[in-house]
């Protein structure tokens, strides 16, 4: 159970994110606790005074990062998931996502899809910059940099989950894993991603 | 329209669509599906976004087939395919694809639909296998077909090669021939018809036996024939002086079936040439026989009778033995004399009124003596009223009765029993001759009344019979409009039928018969 101070404390957490986001999270939450599942987490939430009415969040309308916070750990605390799960939320958060489809670029160059991968971080969050910082397809392998978004460790996990799926829309590969190589909350100037397959 | 309206536009407009889309990346990963595809397909998002197209098809190679004709054509239509589904399995589908670019016209990936096409493909197939069983059925029944009418023609080739042979056959024909349907009319009519009666075939062809007569040349054929023609008969017709043609009428028959009537006209001019010149020969020989005949007779007579002086005991047996081969000779000889007059048909000359009780009579009593010597009973069975008369060549009918007689008496060897009856009936008279002699084998009794035949039982008997008898006799009745038949068994007897006609009033009609 979140503590009002701890919930205080991520309300404090400045930017923005695009609504889709929670939709995502509510496509999550139907696939594996159904109908109820939001429900149950939708009242978790009020409880706190808080109010995130999922089926009423518009994709593309900017929505508070601190609700993106509030969002995962409520969902956590409600259903009592792993970072483990939190992974897959973030891996199949991508399939659920309208702007991965329209706004995400593919390129026939998978290099410069990559590129363009900055620009679809942007378009989701307000704060924060993604850079793609060494792609290699010769040993197949890609670095992802997330710079200036030291939000919550909660989010670390639900991004790899998520960059992993991203990175397996553009690569075709039967494997692929993911690793969290540096992270803000470990000391570390930026977060990194290493995404092999 | 703000964002959020497009993005709600976006997903109202793909949840409502009934057609199954996936959108790919360029490297062919689903990177979007909507209501429809889910639907198809049996996946949900998670599992179908981010697979390989190539994930949903039977053929793999397939869907990457797909995207490069799409790279060079931009757009490729209704290419069929098998889409494996989770739950449904395999279904037959139709697959179109587009390439989606950006605004810079750079390609950023595809658009798949997919159409759902195996009930229109099981309706396709089963249509095909209908058309192709139909097909089956109108190519079999086309090839009996062609078979019926191969063996039709066939057929009708064997027909037409036998009716020309037949025809080359009837055509060459030495005989003529006409030939009738089943109502007597003249199917056809050789050549050699023509030629005999010098009628064209044209001018008889189709016209009923009955109107026949109406031609000229033909009128003494039919009135020959007579009116009908559907029985077997055999006639001779004298054309001219130098043509004598024998008629035949001869039913055609298929099984019990009658088809028409054959009249067949074979040329016997020159049997009856020969037969004629055999007569006089025979005619010519037998009267220059006779006279000699008869002086040996007269002479050997006197010789008998010793006019000439005595002689002994052998020479009379010698002289009596001449004398008995003498009288066979001069009986011969009058015989064919007879024959030779039939056949000449002057045979009968001298009709007059006769008591035919009173002729058998007599016939009985000549042979009195000999029926004795023989230890044969005659017996003379009288009409129970008297007979009228009758017109008779008296002296042919003698011979004719005297010939049953001599028979029956010659061949009945001993208790000998011959009964002679005389019964008068409306309108002929019967004589019978029975007798309880050797019979008429069986297998001979057709050829008894032929000149010259013997049967093989008498000929062991009596080895100085002429064989002429029986045919004189069977002559001498024809010749009187009379009848004659026998009833015979090998070694129990033999009984003669004669039937004469009794004529009333009518002389010149019956003397038109002679």
């Amino acid at each position: 159970m979140l503590e009002n101070k701890e919930i205080k404390e991520i309300l404090k957490i400045k930017g923005m994110v695009r609504g889709v986001v929670f939709q995502s999270d509510a496509q999550y939450v139907l696939k594996k606790e159904g109908e109820a599942g939001l429900k149950k987490l939708e009242a978790a939430i009020a409880k706190t005074g808080q109010l995130i009415r999922y089926k009423e969040v518009k994709a593309v309308s900017w929505y508070p990062l601190s609700w993106r916070v509030l969002s995962l750990l409520f969902i956590q605390d409600t259903f009592s998931w792993d970072k483990q799960e939190m992974f897959k939320m973030g891996l199949t958060a991508p399939k659920f996502s309208f702007l991965v489809r329209t706004l995400l670029k593919y390129f026939i160059s998978v290099k410069k899809t990559f590129k363009e991968s900055e620009k679809y971080w942007e378009e989701h969050y307000s704060t924060g910059t993604l850079e793609t910082f060494k792609f290699d397809l010769k040993n197949k392998y890609l670095i992802l940099r997330l710079k200036n978004f030291k939000i919550h460790p909660l989010l670390c996990s639900y991004l790899r989950g998520y960059f992993q799926t991203i990175t397996a829309f553009v690569i075709k590969a039967s494997k692929m894993t993911s690793e969290e190589t540096k992270c803000m909350f470990r000391g570390d100037p930026y977060h990194e991603f290493v995404i092999k397959w | 329209m703000d964002l959020d309206d497009l993005e709600k536009y976006i997903r109202d407009f793909s949840y409502f669509l009934p057609l199954p889309v996936c959108t790919l990346n360029p490297t062919g990963i689903i990177i979007d599906i909507n209501q429809s595809a889910k639907e198809l397909t049996g996946y949900d998002e998670i599992t179908l976004i981010g697979q390989d197209i190539e994930f949903l098809f039977e053929d793999k190679e397939s869907a990457g087939r797909l995207l490069r004709e799409v790279l060079k054509k931009g757009v490729v239509r209704n290419k069929s395919a098998n889409l494996l589904t989770s739950g449904k399995g395999k279904m037959a589908v139709s697959v179109s694809a587009s390439a989606r670019k950006d605004v810079q016209n750079n390609i950023i990936g595809y658009f798949i639909a997919i159409f759902n096409i195996s009930e229109l493909k099981k309706l396709q197939e089963g249509l095909e296998t209908k058309v192709k069983v139909r097909t089956g059925e109108l190519e079999g029944s086309q090839k009996a077909l062609l078979n019926i009418l191969e063996d039709v023609e066939e057929a009708r080739k064997g027909a037409e090669e036998e009716k020309n042979k037949t025809l080359a056959i009837i055509n060459n024909f030495t005989d003529g021939l006409f030939v009738f349907d089943e109502k007597n009319k003249v199917l056809l009519i050789n050549p050699q018809a023509g030629d005999f009666l010098k009628i064209k075939k044209e001018d008889i062809i189709g016209r009923f036996f009955s109107e026949l007569s109406k031609v000229a040349a033909l009128k003494p054929l039919v009135e020959i024939l007579g009116e009908r023609i559907d029985k077997i008969s055999k006639k001779e017709f004298k054309i001219k002086e130098d043509l004598v043609l024998e008629i035949t009428i001869a039913p055609v028959m298929r099984e019990k079936e009658k088809l028409g009537s054959l009249l067949i006209l074979h040329d016997i001019t020159r049997e009856k040439l020969i037969e004629e010149l055999k007569t006089e020969f025979v005619s010519l020989a037998a009267h220059q026989l006779r006279t000699p005949l008869s002086a040996i007779k007269w002479t050997v007579k006197m010789i008998l009778e010793g006019d000439l002086g005595k002689i002994n005991k052998e020479q009379r047996e010698f002289l009596e033995g001449t004398y008995k081969s003498n009288e066979r000779m001069i009986n011969l000889v009058n015989s064919l004399l007879n024959v030779s007059r039939i056949e000449e048909g002057k045979y009968i000359s001298n009709l007059v009124l006769t008591d035919i009780e009173e002729l058998v009579k007599k016939v009985i009593i000549s042979y009195k003596k000999e029926s004795q010597k023989r230890g044969t009973r005659i017996e003379f069975r009288k009409p129970k009223k008297k007979l009228p008369k009758i017109m008779l060549d008296v002296e042919k009918m003698r011979i004719a009765i005297d010939n049953l007689m001599k028979n029956a008496l010659k061949y009945t060897i001993k208790d000998g029993k011959i009964i002679v009856s005389l019964s008068g009936r409306k309108k002929e008279i019967e004589i019978s001759v029975k007798d309880n002699g050797i019979g008429i084998p069986k297998s001979q009794q057709k050829m008894i009344f032929i000149k010259f035949f013997r049967g093989t039982n008498v000929s062991k008997i009596d080895t100085t019979g002429s064989g002429l008898g029986l045919y004189i006799t069977k002559n001498i009745i024809n010749a009187h409009k009379g009848k004659i038949r026998f009833e015979s068994k090998e070694n129990i007897g033999t009984t003669f039928y004669i039937t004469l006609p009794i004529v009333r009033g009518k002389f010149t009609e019956f003397l038109k018969g002679f």
